[in-house]
């Protein structure tokens, strides 16, 4: 991907991030690694997922042993489902810290619309 | 000499001479047919028990050529089976595809568990397959509504772990196939 086009997403995810932290986004849970948001009217979803890899990884004193990569990947779908557009942090490795930023702030959103929905059923004192 | 003692003696003299005669019975052909037929008899009953113990021995490596066959065939069939994944593939559907390749692949592969040719690589397509089981747990769908909505979740979390997984299943059948060739060769020999 040209650098240009990096810089650009980047922008894009800030501004996605930002939104989610003034509550302008709320995201759903599909399973426990991945978050969506449906845009309203509902023209497309961005999706960010989290990705656990196990690679081999060769010691100094020539073992192998297995180890844990995480990356995260973040999709926009069109409202069909189909994938128009897709980033990974597994390809676009600058990409990683700021997707995984993305993901932290997308579980927040979560959690916060959880503890709301608790706050809003217990009796008010 | 009173009658019974003479009696005693004379007894006793007769066996005497049967005894005498019986120490020269290497003499008369009678002894040697009969020493020819006991030794012809232990050689019979020593190529027998060779034969017995040979067709066994035989019978054993029949069988686990037939093994290492049966193994071979099943794992090509699993290599065959993990390259059916797709992005669009659904939880329950890898859910069902992983449950057949771990049940098959771990059936086969267990009779050689010990074996020090192949134990190392058993052990790594061991932990490939819990390796598949963890990351699929971690797609599996809050709803199937949901499931929807995110299509390629399933894909992008278990891609890499088929992929070592059809790795290792390479590895080890080109392993069960040299054992095949090697195990052939030894028999050929004899």
């Amino acid at each position: 991907m040209p650098a240009g086009n990096v810089a650009e997403i980047r922008k894009y995810l800030e501004e996605v991030i930002a939104a989610t932290n003034a509550g302008k986004m709320d995201w759903a849970q599909a399973n426990p690694t991945t978050f969506f948001w449906t845009s309203t009217p509902p023209r497309g979803r961005l999706v960010i997922q989290r990705v656990e890899k196990t690679v081999p990884r060769r010691l100094a004193d020539g073992r192998m042993i297995a180890t844990k990569v995480v990356h995260y990947v973040f999709q926009a779908l069109d409202q069909n489902g189909t994938a128009q557009f897709s980033a990974s942090g597994e390809d676009i490795d600058d990409l990683n810290p700021l997707l995984e930023n993305l993901y932290g702030v997308a579980e927040t959103s979560m959690s916060r619309k959880g503890l709301e929905f608790l706050k809003s059923i217990l009796p008010k004192s | 000499m009173d009658p019974q003692t003479e009696e005693a003696f004379k007894r006793l003299d007769a066996v005497l001479q049967r005894v005498l005669q019986d120490a020269h019975a290497w003499n008369t052909w009678e002894y040697w047919l009969a020493l020819l037929i006991g030794v012809a008899g232990l050689y019979f009953a020593w190529k027998a028990s060779r034969e017995a113990h040979e067709a066994k021995q035989a019978a054993t490596e029949a069988g686990r050529t037939v093994k290492i066959q049966t193994v071979t065939i099943e794992l090509t069939e699993v290599a065959q089976k993990l390259e059916r994944i797709h992005p669009d593939i659904k939880f329950s559907e890898a859910r069902d595809l992983l449950s057949e390749i771990s049940r098959r692949v771990r059936r086969v592969i267990s009779p050689f568990e010990k074996d020090p040719d192949l134990e190392g690589k058993i052990k790594s397509l061991r932990e490939a397959l819990d390796a598949t089981h963890s990351s699929l747990s971690k797609v599996r769908p809050s709803g199937q509504a949901k499931e929807t909505e995110v299509p390629q979740a399933v894909y992008y979390a278990i891609e890499s772990d088929f992929a070592t997984l059809t790795n290792v299943v390479a590895e080890l059948l080109g392993l069960f196939e040299k054992k095949g060739i090697d195990f052939g060769d030894a028999h050929a020999g004899r």
